[in-house]
């Protein structure tokens, strides 16, 4: 019967991949690209002509000055933010780790099992310089600027016909004061990532993947800005932060903007150019409380929109969602 | 027209995309030697992983056992008129290899879909297990949504009243649901509140009510009234296999999470008693069925010694007296255990079909009559009554779900 046909094709996808083969030709194929290509480009500069979000709260605005500073100083390029080391200074990798990702390892190796994912940080990769303040053997003391490279591993879709595994190495900035043992006051991180995605050829061996359509290659291969501004670094789960995201070849040109509202709970609202995307509530770190996602416009109209409730990080199916 | 369109723009960038990656492989890769990096580290991470803990996780309710429900044996349950049948069917999940599919063991039954008007095969009672993460054991019930008449597999949600059972170890009973499902493919079950359960059925109730109306010329004879039964929130509840303590903390939920505020345990006291077994333990959770999922029956039996604790810890909360249904009488007076209160079976039949026989138990004779009429109208989800009967009830028990104020 039905279920039968299904599994033994495994999957809709590659009915449609086995349909693209032999029914594709090369000049629909070519003018799909194209047609797609334009869309993105021009969604792209749509976006960047809104410039960044302006805000009501004064203390805002004034991340958001910052950053266009540093990103006409940095931009995208992971070198500038290298030559600025000085002397290695060595950390405990996993005490880095949770600096730049605000967990810790193996809650974050959690995360993505849910996704049936294997997440993996090559800690060899870890290296770490000062660009200012004081490191020794003892660690880092004082206002300190750090310059760190990681790089991590992400396999998904493990033991099918679709794994894949993508290698990100990253370069960041991170700007803070290490004091009496934890890092207090503002903090200012700056992130450039560049991704690999390697699949397994016919022998097992992991090649990098090409595709025959540049522009995808344009984005795959494009590197990713992300910097981040937190108000205090002692409690960076419940204090005001924005989080900027560009790559302009994908047409990422997000803000983020966390705000405290009360006891353990944060707001955050996200911006694609200067357009509402979602809003959400955390609690503890986790999501709690309606997650609303407007929906999108792109060159082809309006799509999507939908309201999710998070329950101490769960996605429930509620009418009423508390979020405190 | 514009269906056709957005299909054609769709097909269009499928071909794109699968055609691209289909010749993606790049055989010159320059960087040869970040492959073995990367696959060094990931055979000595899935070694570790053998031997931590995490394995333990990895292996609950895996390796997905063969499937015995199979397309054959669903069509001989259809041909034959089999009301029953126990087996094991397993559903694709494309993002996972074969051995570790999600899949359903337990018994199958009939099932009718309102919308491509044809009895098919669905699940009753049993377990779906998501290996390496958790299983879901209950009372499984089935609403057919909107399905194109051209499109053959039929599309639908499931719900399941029971155990979430997580392979940390940990479970939770509760209402669990999954939507837009597609025959074959997997199923994401998510914890639902009783109100959304509630809105849901409505929702469900009022799409498939329009849609009878659109065929109401046609001759269709199929049995409207089996729809709209499986529809009834609190009655799903308590006929659930959960043992009774637990269903009626489960009740209580749906009482206050959809009725408003006030004490519903008049209500959930009739709940308690829908399966009919007075004495209900609920056979899923206390090992009088044996499963060949893998490690399951280890796990309800753990499961049900937990449940018997929490029972025994709580006395005060015993589960009330409940009396089989079935019975002819229309109403029979009892002894309760104060002598100003009455206890009273009520028989009464749901107009969309169904027999249910509930204890009311009361200290006015108004009140009683009150909460008959709540009881009839809540259980026969009699949606328009609702605000009628609640009236009825806080003018004859001073409460809007007909629990007696001195």
């Amino acid at each position: 019967m039905i279920n039968h046909v299904l599994r033994n094709f495994k999957s809709v996808a590659v009915i449609l991949a086995a349909m693209s083969l032999t029914a594709c030709d090369a000049a629909i194929t070519q003018m799909a690209q194209s047609s797609v290509e334009a869309d993105y480009r021009a969604e792209s500069a749509r976006l960047e002509a809104q410039g960044n979000p302006k805000f009501s709260d004064p203390k805002l605005n004034a991340i958001v000055t910052e950053f266009e500073a540093d990103y006409a100083k940095y931009g995208r390029d992971a070198e500038k933010l290298k030559a600025e080391a000085k002397a290695a200074c060595p950390m405990d990798p996993k005490k880095l780790f949770k600096l730049l990702h605000s967990m810790e390892y193996e809650d974050y190796q959690e995360m993505f099992k849910g996704f049936g994912s294997t997440y993996l940080v090559d800690f060899n990769s870890y290296n770490t310089s000062i660009v200012s303040g004081k490191c020794d053997e003892s660690g880092v003391e004082g206002p300190v600027t750090l310059v760190t490279t990681e790089r991590t591993i992400t396999r998904s879709a493990e033991g099918t016909e679709y794994e894949s595994i993508m290698v990100t190495d990253s370069v960041a900035q991170l700007r803070a004061t290490y004091q009496d043992g934890k890092w207090s006051g503002p903090m200012r991180a700056i992130q450039i990532q560049k991704n690999v995605t390697l699949r397994p050829d016919e022998s097992g061996a992991l090649k990098a993947e090409k595709n025959d359509w540049s522009f995808l290659n344009e984005m795959g291969q494009a590197p990713i800005a992300t910097y981040t501004y937190i108000e205090d670094a002692a409690a960076p789960m419940s204090t005001t932060s924005i989080s900027f995201g560009r790559q302009p070849e994908s047409g990422l040109y997000s803000t983020n903007v966390t705000q405290p509202i009360g006891g353990d709970t944060t707001r955050t609202i996200s911006y694609k150019g200067t357009e509402v995307v979602s809003e959400q509530t955390m609690k503890n770190g986790k999501l709690h409380g309606w997650q609303i996602l407007y929906p999108q416009q792109t060159a082809s109209g309006y799509y999507g929109g939908q309201k999710n409730c998070y329950q101490n990080g769960e996605l429930v199916k509620a009418v009423t969602c508390p979020a405190n | 027209m514009r269906f056709r369109s957005v299909f054609s723009l769709l097909t269009s960038l499928v071909c794109v995309l699968f055609s691209s990656i289909a010749s993606a492989q790049d055989t010159s890769d320059p960087n040869s030697t970040l492959g073995l990096d990367v696959m060094q580290l990931l055979q000595q991470h899935d070694a570790e992983k053998q031997n931590s803990d995490s394995s333990t996780q990895f292996s609950f309710m895996a390796p997905t056992p063969p499937e015995t429900f199979t397309d054959d044996v669903a069509r001989h349950m259809l041909n034959t008129g089999a009301q029953s049948h126990r087996g094991v069917q397993v559903r694709d999940d494309p993002l996972q290899p074969a051995q570790r599919d999600p899949y359903f063991e337990g018994t199958f039954k009939r099932t009718h879909h309102p919308y491509l008007n044809r009895t098919f095969v669905s699940y009753d009672e049993g377990a779906y297990a998501i290996p390496g993460d958790a299983v879901y054991v209950g009372n499984f019930h089935y609403f057919g949504q909107p399905t194109e008449e051209w499109d053959s597999f039929p599309k639908g949600s499931f719900v399941v009243i029971g155990k979430r059972i997580k392979a940390d170890g940990t479970s939770e009973n509760g209402i669990y649901i999954a939507e837009d499902a597609v025959a074959g493919f997997s199923l994401r079950f998510v914890r639902a509140t009783p109100e959304y359960l509630k809105q849901f059925e409505q929702r469900h109730t009022a799409a498939v009510q329009s849609y009878q109306q659109q065929l109401a010329s046609s001759d269709d004879e199929w049995d409207f009234g089996q729809v709209l039964a499986l529809g009834l929130g609190a009655a799903m509840i308590g006929s659930s296999d959960l043992p009774d303590m637990e269903k009626l903390n489960l009740a209580q939920a749906f009482i206050s999470d959809v009725s408003g505020d006030g004490s519903g345990n008049a209500l959930a006291n009739i709940m308690s008693s829908y399966s009919g077994g007075g004495s209900n333990l609920g056979g899923l959770f206390t090992g009088e069925q044996s499963f060949d999922a893998p490690g399951l029956n280890a796990i309800l039996a753990a499961a049900a010694g937990q449940t018997i604790n929490t029972s025994t810890t709580s006395p005060s909360n015993a589960s009330p007296q409940s009396t089989p249904s079935g019975t002819s009488s229309s109403a029979q007076s009892t002894a309760a255990s104060s002598s100003s209160m009455q206890t009273e079976n009520f028989n009464f039949s749901c107009p969309m079909g169904g027999n249910y026989t509930i204890p009311i138990t009361y200290k006015k004779p108004s009140c009683g009559s009150a909460m008959k009429d709540f009881a009839r109208t809540y259980s026969c989800n009699l949606i328009d009554d609702f605000a009628k009967v609640g009236q009825q009830c806080l003018q004859a028990c001073g409460n809007n779900q007909c629990a007696e104020v001195n």
